[in-house]
């Protein structure tokens, strides 16, 4: 199958980075995971990814933000894809929307868990597409 | 109606009282001259003028005297006084009466029933001691003067052109006067006084009712201020705990979903999901039994299942039924026995769960070839139990929430062993519950000493807040460093 994309996948779960990373695969894309932002900035050296799917909460409870703001604030990595991943909408009431809150928090997108397959290919796939326009 | 209260009512009403006395005395002086010149009735005009005087002075001198009197300090005495007070003025009231009543024809004046008011005003305001005390004194009074009047007919000051018989020295008349103004007196005194004391006893009731309803009001207030802080409570932990089992049923759906879905086509790719999902599917049991096992300290208090227990055999079992979980992760288990005989009233179950968590989290956070020792003593009245490792410690940053649902210390956390976060908050909950309290000392990286006491069967329970200074072990600092060679 032609490689879409690569797609770096960034969570401190191995289960969650096996599930997401053979569903991906399966939908032809290239998966590069890390287990922390450290890890992440390590695989971003190696090679720029095409798109990011980033957990908000791993050691810390906002690491995934922060993340997110890092890469924004780098020239280098501003212009990558972020779709962030979270389950945090129920436990705290909030409830992340790409238009409402593209303001305070840096990502084109966001998904809930459990990350249903479908969402998640058409969310990275309109992403790349605009991506590549742009 | 409480005393200092109905010593307020008092004053007042003597104060009205003299505003009273102001009138009767103008009015005495007033009603003597529109008789005497108006009416043209023969009076003794010149005596009951001087009497309205007398009257007005004593009322003046009495009004200043009392303004520069102080206030008996003792509420108790001040209502005595004050009812004295009204008891003597209203004596003298009718005594001056009695004279108005002698300068103006005696037995034979019209206004003799009033010699009823004085004392039915009695029975209103004093006790009734003093109402029936004042209507003997009004009888007695008037007696007196209409014996006298008869004996002494020189005495007798008719009202000229009044009567055309003198009826003051007849007998029958003046029995029959003061049977009737006797009979008059007492009853008025009698009724006035019962409906008074059922008018006080009702004020009394009220009064009563309304601070038991105020007390209630602040009680309910108190209650449901403690509910709306449970509700917030019990939300909070819905949604931690339903936020804990969420992460690993979507890991569970997401390794179902590529082991069944088609996304992992390789078969034993897909057996190692079915595997994963499995693990998950047990971490989230594990997560729902020590859920219900916090469900069930809540009955604890009210247990049938209390009884007393021996510490030591609790603990000792404790420690064998670890031996093995010890063995495999390689860790050094030791008992060290110095509560003796003392026993503790708790729920036994209860009691190991407590034991049994911290010796299980001490030698799960100890690397191998570490140590932990459980040791029991007693200290004063309280039986304590001890479990120290030499194991990964806890940051000093977590040490406050530590019993909190769902906690983990980060170093727990980044050890890669599995845990729910719950069982401390269990262990918190029990201990609690059971009057006991429980104590951490740790240092990262070098160990942790938990610290369990409970009060020995036979002992009060301790007051709230802190645990008793002869469970700490003055001036003995934990080195965990030297655990090796302490055991």
């Amino acid at each position: 199958m032609e490689q879409k994309g690569t797609v770096l996948l960034v969570d401190d779960d191995p289960d969650l980075i096996a599930c997401t990373s053979t569903m991906l695969t399966s939908a032809g894309y290239r998966v590069v995971s890390a287990q922390d932002s450290n890890e992440a900035r390590e695989r971003i050296k190696e090679g720029k990814p095409d798109l990011i799917v980033l957990d908000v909460m791993m050691g810390t409870q906002a690491e995934g933000f922060h993340f997110s703001y890092e890469l924004r604030g780098n020239p280098k990595t501003a212009d990558i894809p972020i779709i962030l991943l979270t389950g945090v909408s129920q436990a705290t009431g909030m409830d992340f929307g790409a238009e409402k809150d593209s303001e305070f928090i840096q990502a084109d997108e966001f998904l809930d868990k459990p990350v249903n397959p479908k969402e998640l290919f058409e969310k990275v796939a309109a992403l790349l597409e605009k991506s590549e326009k742009q | 109606m409480s005393d200092p209260a109905r010593s307020e009512t008092l004053s007042s009403r003597i104060r009205w009282l003299w505003g009273l006395r102001w009138i009767a005395g103008f009015g005495l002086a007033a009603m003597t001259l529109f008789v005497h010149f108006a009416l043209g009735l023969t009076l003794a005009w010149q005596a009951l003028l001087v009497l309205a005087g007398i009257l007005l002075v004593y009322n003046a001198l009495l009004t200043l005297w009392l303004s520069r009197a102080g206030e008996p300090s003792s509420p108790g005495l001040r209502g005595k006084r004050t009812e004295r007070l009204a008891c003597s003025q209203i004596a003298v009231d009718i005594l001056i009466l009695t004279l108005c009543l002698h300068f103006s024809g005696g037995v034979e004046n019209p206004f003799v029933m009033l010699y009823v008011l004085p004392p039915v005003i009695a029975s209103v305001l004093l006790s009734s001691q003093c109402a029936y005390l004042l209507a003997g004194w009004t009888t007695v009074l008037f007696l007196a003067m209409a014996c006298c009047h008869a004996v002494w007919p020189s005495l007798h000051y008719p009202i000229g052109g009044h009567l055309p018989v003198a009826l003051f020295r007849e007998p029958v008349f003046i029995v029959g006067e003061s049977m009737a103004l006797a009979i008059a007196v007492f009853v008025s005194v009698y009724l006035a006084g019962s409906v008074a004391t059922k008018l006080r006893r009702h004020e009394q009731e009220l009064a009563e009712a309304g601070r038991a309803l105020e007390a209630r009001t602040a009680q309910l207030a108190e209650k449901n201020r403690e509910l709306q802080e449970l509700e917030t409570t019990k939300s909070r932990f819905l949604g931690l705990a339903a936020h804990q089992l969420r992460g690993p049923l979507a890991v569970t759906e997401g390794c179902l979903a590529c082991a069944c879905d088609g996304y992992e086509t390789d078969p034993a790719k897909q057996a190692e999901f079915l595997k994963r999902a499995r693990i998950r599917v047990q971490g989230m049991l594990e997560i729902v039994r020590d859920l219900l096992t916090l469900a069930g300290t809540h009955t604890l208090r009210s247990s049938t299942k209390l009884s007393a227990i021996a510490v030591d055999e609790v603990a000792g079992r404790v420690v064998d039924q670890n031996m093995d979980f010890a063995a495999s992760r390689h860790v050094d288990l030791v008992f060290q026995p110095g509560a003796h005989d003392a026993e503790v009233v708790a729920d036994e179950r209860a009691l190991t769960n407590v034991i049994g968590n911290l010796v299980s989290n001490a030698i799960k956070y100890t690397r191998e070839d570490g140590h932990v020792k459980v040791a029991t003593r007693v200290a004063g009245s309280r039986a304590v139990c001890e479990v120290i490792d030499d194991g990964i410690g806890i940051p000093d940053a977590d040490k406050e929430n530590l019993f909190k649902e769902f906690f983990r210390a980060g170093n727990a956390r980044a050890s890669g062993l599995e845990g729910t976060g719950l069982g401390l908050a269990i262990v918190k909950e029990i201990v609690d519950r059971l009057g006991g309290t429980i104590r951490v000392e740790s240092l990262e990286n070098l160990g942790t000493c938990m610290i369990v006491s409970f009060p020995c069967r036979g002992s009060a329970h301790p007051a709230e807040g802190g645990e008793p200074a002869e469970v700490e072990r003055a001036g003995e600092v934990v080195s965990f460093g030297e655990m090796s060679a302490s055991v």
